[in-house]
């Protein structure tokens, strides 16, 4: 399965706002997407709660998967971005 | 420290009327009062009373009046920044003792205030004993939210109580059946909600604690670990793993019902944290539910008001009505 780990470029972290953006972005795709952090379980990218309770601070490290590379590139492209800033 | 979290709060107004509603007439009312409540809210208030720490979770701008009326008040609040203001509630009571109330549906919160409340009560969860999720959810609010809520607070050491009525509590049980990890620590359903989960006659459940029993026991079933079902005049059941205890209150002049069921959930919790066993548990529920029935309006008693030594519990052979 496709993969790919990418640094928080939030400067809030994976807070409520990225998390929304990024979970509506994951909502559009047909397959789903899964974020992880070291020592949690996998979450699922589509929904905010869930990427919220990560806990991510910017420049942790989280690891993208999904069922195919276009999606994972997709959601760790958003991870990297500093979405509380846009 | 307990964490509520009231998505949709309101002003409670009450308006005591010098004489029976009159539809379509003008009338004068005897006096007004209002206090910033929401179940959320009032649990806190009564955490408080108890001098329990406590924070109240609500949409609101910091510098709106309910915020101010909370702090007026001592209680700790997390504002949401939120463009609109939380509803007002009416109470008309009349001298016979006959209340009226229009609920209304509250404003409407987006995608981006929602998921705020939801980080609000994560990042409180982190130092909490207890997360309450109280109340209906406004408009905007997907029906599911408090399902995956529970689910994110399990990244959390809090354990959840859930207290909400129709969609959202018929989504919640629902979810919890097909994954047990959106099931709470605690749920408290009155008979009429409780009955509306397994298709009980409401009036039946309320009125045989036994029905009561078998209905919170599928929900134990399910995952849940605690339900604890409050049946108006006829006391509470509580249901766990390991049994289940019917309580009856004492005799109680009713003044106001109004609040009665947020007082019991407050009185469990605060018990829970004392570290009571099951029966100690739901006779404090008990006896904080009845105390609030004997006081006016939205009234949260304060520990010298309830009286859990006159409650009577006894266990339920659940053997017998499996």
């Amino acid at each position: 399965m496709p993969s790919k780990t990418v640094a928080v470029g939030s400067a809030v972290g994976l807070h409520a706002r990225p998390a929304s953006l990024i979970a509506e972005a994951a909502g559009d795709l047909d397959d789903e997407v899964t974020l992880a952090v070291a020592g949690k379980d996998p979450v699922d990218a589509g929904s905010a709660l869930m990427i919220m309770t990560l806990g991510a601070k910017k420049g942790d490290s989280v690891e993208v998967a999904g069922e195919n590379q276009a999606d994972v590139d997709a959601i760790a492209a958003l991870v990297e971005r500093d979405l509380d800033a846009e | 420290m307990i964490i509520t979290l009231t998505a949709n709060p309101s002003h409670d107004r009450t308006v005591a009327l010098g004489a029976p509603l009159q539809p379509g007439e003008v009338q004068r009312a005897e006096s007004t009062t209002t206090q910033a409540g929401g179940k959320g809210t009032n649990i806190s208030r009564g955490a408080l009373a108890a001098g329990v720490a406590t924070t109240a979770v609500v949409p609101a701008r910091a510098d709106d009046p309910y915020v101010a009326s909370l702090a007026a008040d001592g209680i700790a609040c997390h504002p949401v920044p939120h463009p609109g203001s939380p509803r007002v509630n009416v109470t008309l009571s009349d001298p016979d003792g006959v209340t009226t109330k229009i609920n209304s549906p509250g404003p409407t919160l987006d995608p981006a205030t929602y998921d705020a409340l939801a980080q609000a009560v994560l990042d409180e969860a982190a130092t909490a004993r207890w997360v309450v999720l109280a109340g209906s959810l406004p408009p905007g609010v997907p029906v599911g939210w408090y399902a995956d809520l529970v689910l994110a607070l399990r990244a959390t050491p809090a354990a959840v109580a859930v207290d909400t009525s129709d969609a959202p509590l018929r989504r919640l049980v629902e979810r919890l059946r097909a994954d047990r990890r959106c099931a709470p620590d605690l749920l408290k359903p009155n008979g009429e909600e409780l009955a509306s989960l397994t298709g009980h006659d409401a009036g039946a459940v309320e009125a045989d604690p036994l029905l009561a029993v078998e209905a919170a026991r599928r929900l134990v079933d399910d995952g849940v670990t605690a339900v604890l079902a409050t049946l108006g005049a006829h006391g509470a059941v509580l249901v766990d793993a390991h049994g289940a205890w019917l309580a009856t209150p004492p005799p109680t002049t009713v003044v106001s019902t109004v609040g009665a069921g947020d007082s019991s959930l407050c009185g469990y919790l605060l018990a829970d944290l004392e570290g009571l066993p099951a029966d100690g548990r739901l006779a404090r529920a008990v006896a904080y539910g009845s105390a609030a029935a004997g006081l006016p309006g939205t009234g949260i008693p304060r520990p010298d008001q309830a009286r859990p030594d006159r409650v009577a519990v006894r266990p339920v052979d659940t053997a017998a009505i499996a």
